[in-house]
């Protein structure tokens, strides 16, 4: 038995650095779709490169649900980013959602998939929201237990997403980016950079987003998420909630200069607008890409 | 997969420890997690987070209480539902149910001194009938709010619903 794994770690490690992540499509700029976007979504076709579409709400076998991701996947490229994998969960992952995950997966066959660094189960308790883990290596064990556990049920690569760090840890032995160093080393994932997040992250704990960014292995960093934050009581909230702030595009900016990134995603969660007065952020997102491949 | 030593072992136990007294913190604010040297603030920070995302949650599972109630009326719910332990959408709806009865009780109370809005006690009545389906194991229900009669039937977290005005 314990040959039988070990021969199956071996395959899986030596398929993982197969993985060539430069190979990847590019699929541009695109939007996090949300179902009030549904009206408008073909009128504003021209500005979406492509969908992502939370996983989630795609589990259920209900024919509406069905019918309307057939739709957006025979007119978007389409990728799968799921909220509740708890990959950073000590206690394991959750069988019937890995398996409800893969499906989904597997019936959309995307360039990539993408989840988060993060915990949102544990004691038996659904914590409802994404949860951060100790940057620690017990932490990195857990990751690498889970991440193998979900690479073996898709066939496609995987992505994953930096969060905010609302709760910060007594005792942890690394810093952000040398963790993320870290989970790139022991892992064949990507990184879906959260520019937002990096940025509400530099600016609560009071570090250099760029120098970070620097620290990070570029070849890694496949996808973007950018949207709004507030400050409330002088902390910033990744709220989802407002247009993107001039200094998050800054750091876009700073990003591709680095990193010869996929893909794009306007990631707007609350005070939802109509679409189509989204779309002009989708323009100067795409303006800058355009702008920093000129230049290099 | 090469199994974990034995110090890896207690690491990973001490993890889970840790996570679940966290879980534990973040969805029940009054329970302690004394002794792991996190910062209160930070956890109310946290919990308050969590809050403002389950409401928004909200959203998608009793979509037409901003349509039919208005955004004040969300607002309030938040105030309300702060106080209010979240663990899973199945909370959420017991407090929206709870919340829109209060309302209709606040509604009626109102009218005996002025004339009742109709409309919005029907509103409230059928976000508390939403929520009784939702929340209920049976999958169709025929809910009569006034004089409308709806055909409700629940697939999973969605609802299908047909009917006079909807």
């Amino acid at each position: 038995m314990r040959r039988w794994w070990l021969w199956r770690w071996r395959m899986r490690w030596l398929w993982g650095w197969l993985v060539d992540w430069s190979s990847l499509p590019e699929l541009g700029v695109g939007i996090g779709y949300r179902e009030p976007f549904l009206g408008e979504l073909f009128d504003c076709r021209s500005s979406i490169e492509f969908l992502e579409v939370t996983a989630d709400h795609y589990f259920e076998p209900i024919d509406s649900k069905e019918a309307e991701l057939d739709l957006f996947a025979t007119n978007f490229p389409l990728i799968p980013h799921g909220l509740a994998m708890s990959l950073g969960s000590a206690e394991g992952l959750d069988e019937s959602y890995l398996k409800l995950y893969s499906e989904l997966v597997d019936r959309l066959k995307p360039a990539w998939c993408s989840e988060h660094i993060s915990f949102t189960r544990a004691g038996g308790i659904d914590i409802g929201h994404l949860t951060p883990v100790p940057k620690t290596d017990a932490a990195l064990g857990v990751l690498h237990d889970n991440i193998a556990r979900l690479q073996d049920s898709i066939q496609v690569p995987l992505i994953l997403e930096n969060i905010t760090d609302t709760i910060r840890y007594p005792t942890e032995s690394y810093d952000g980016a040398d963790f993320l160093c870290k989970l790139c080393d022991q892992n064949q994932v990507g990184l879906l950079l959260d520019v937002t997040n990096l940025f509400i992250n530099s600016q609560n704990q009071c570090f250099d987003p760029v120098e970070f960014l620097r620290r990070l292995p570029a070849d890694r960093i496949i996808q973007l998420h950018f949207v709004g934050g507030f400050i409330e009581n002088g902390v910033w909230v990744d709220s989802h909630s407002g247009a993107t702030q001039e200094p998050i595009w800054e750091l876009i900016e700073q990003v591709l200069g680095l990193a010869a990134v996929k893909g794009m995603i306007l990631e707007r969660d609350e005070n939802l607008p109509a679409l189509r007065e989204l779309t002009p952020e989708l323009e100067h997102a795409r303006a800058i890409v355009q702008r920093v491949r000129r230049a290099s | 997969m090469p199994e974990p030593l034995s110090s890896e072992f207690d690491e990973r136990r001490e993890l889970e420890r840790l996570q679940a007294a966290l879980a534990a913190r973040l969805v029940y604010p009054d329970r302690p997690i004394g002794g792991l040297g996190l910062e209160a603030i930070e956890l109310d920070r946290a919990a308050e987070t969590l809050v403002r995302k389950r409401i928004s949650q909200t959203r998608g599972l009793l979509p037409r209480s901003v349509e039919l109630l208005g955004k004040e009326y969300r607002k309030s719910f938040r105030e309300f539902a702060r106080s209010h332990h979240f663990d899973g959408h199945r909370a959420i709806l017991i407090d929206a149910e709870r919340f829109a009865g209060w309302m209709l009780a606040r509604a009626r109370d109102k009218s005996k001194t002025e004339p009742m809005d109709l409309e919005l006690q029907e509103a409230l009545r059928w976000e508390q009938e939403m929520c009784r389906a939702r929340l209920s194991r049976f999958r169709v229900r025929w809910i009569c709010v006034g004089r409308k009669v709806r055909l409700v039937i629940r697939m999973g977290k969605y609802l299908r619903v047909w009917g006079q005005g909807v």
